[in-house]
């Protein structure tokens, strides 16, 4: 059955709008007039569908000071006359695929801190408090040993989203539509 | 076959941006990238688990109850397609772009 039509007050269409064409920090307007971060940037090149930077390059342009100032999206060495420690060159920008982000990102090892580890050291956690609630009615030591894995498992789950999630947050990605 | 090239408009050299009417570049951050393709890889990983399990169901019930057999092979199949769509989906060649 079609659900019927909504009908809308014109605050709410004027505000559907008004984030549709100057983006995510539309909404986050103060009352009395001074904006918060703006997401959008003026002057960008018009082939980029959706410009979203990220939360550490934003620049607070509501502060006199930095009136007319913008933020690079990316960090340009100006003066990479050398390379890195192990011989790597100094690269601003990365070009990879699709397929070498997800290999990196859906890996399982605990090293890397990637998203694959932290569903697996949620899942080892708590495998781990429940075969520690069967162990108490054997021995308290041995439960001992599962609690310590309790432990770890979490923070290793909290090790990995810091480090792959709330970490990539701020990192830029450019990516065809 | 008929030769239809006078009718048809010449092709003339363009540049790729040229021809395009709407943007092609995304730039967001990482994590929102990675977010967009989660999902299907849970989907992938499901559908793979769905069809190894109807697979061994498959073989499992071949010879004591074969109109099942075919019904869990053919699950498999259907579900291992399934499978091999997210899994092109996750590898693609398609290039992006890592900053600082």
């Amino acid at each position: 059955m079609r659900k019927p039509i909504q009908v809308r007050r014109l605050e709410e269409i004027r505000h559907i709008v008004h984030s549709a064409e100057h983006g995510h920090g539309s909404h986050a307007h103060h009352e009395h007039g001074a904006p918060f971060f703006t997401h959008k940037q003026e002057g960008i090149n018009p082939y980029l569908a959706d410009y979203n930077k990220p939360w550490s390059a934003q620049t607070a342009t509501h502060i006199k000071e930095n009136e007319g100032k913008r933020t690079l999206p990316m960090y340009l060495p100006m003066s990479a006359n050398d390379t890195q420690g192990d011989g790597k060159p100094v690269n601003s920008i990365h070009l990879k695929t699709r397929m070498d982000i997800m290999n990196d990102v859906l890996d399982e090892d605990y090293k890397n801190g990637s998203v694959g580890s932290i569903y697996r050291s949620y899942f080892m956690a708590w495998l781990s408090f429940a075969i520690m609630l069967f162990a108490l009615t054997i021995n308290v030591y041995l439960a001992g040993v599962f609690a310590y894995l309790v432990g770890y498992y979490w923070s290793e789950k909290e090790l990995s989203q810091t480090w792959s999630v709330e970490w990539w947050k701020g990192k830029t990605l450019i990516s065809t539509v | 076959m008929t030769d239809n090239s006078e009718m048809m408009p010449p092709v003339q050299m363009s540049s790729v941006l040229a021809d395009t009417k709407q943007p092609f570049l995304k730039m967001s951050t990482r994590w929102d990238y990675i977010a967009r393709y989660l999902d299907i890889w849970k989907e992938m990983i499901k559908f793979r688990g769905y069809a190894v399990i109807s697979f061994i169901a498959g073989i499992y019930l071949l010879f004591s109850f074969t109109i099942g057999a075919v019904i869990a092979l053919g699950a498999a199949t259907y579900f291992w397609e399934l499978h091999k769509f997210r899994l092109h989906r996750l590898e693609s060649q398609r290039s992006v772009m890592i900053g600082h």
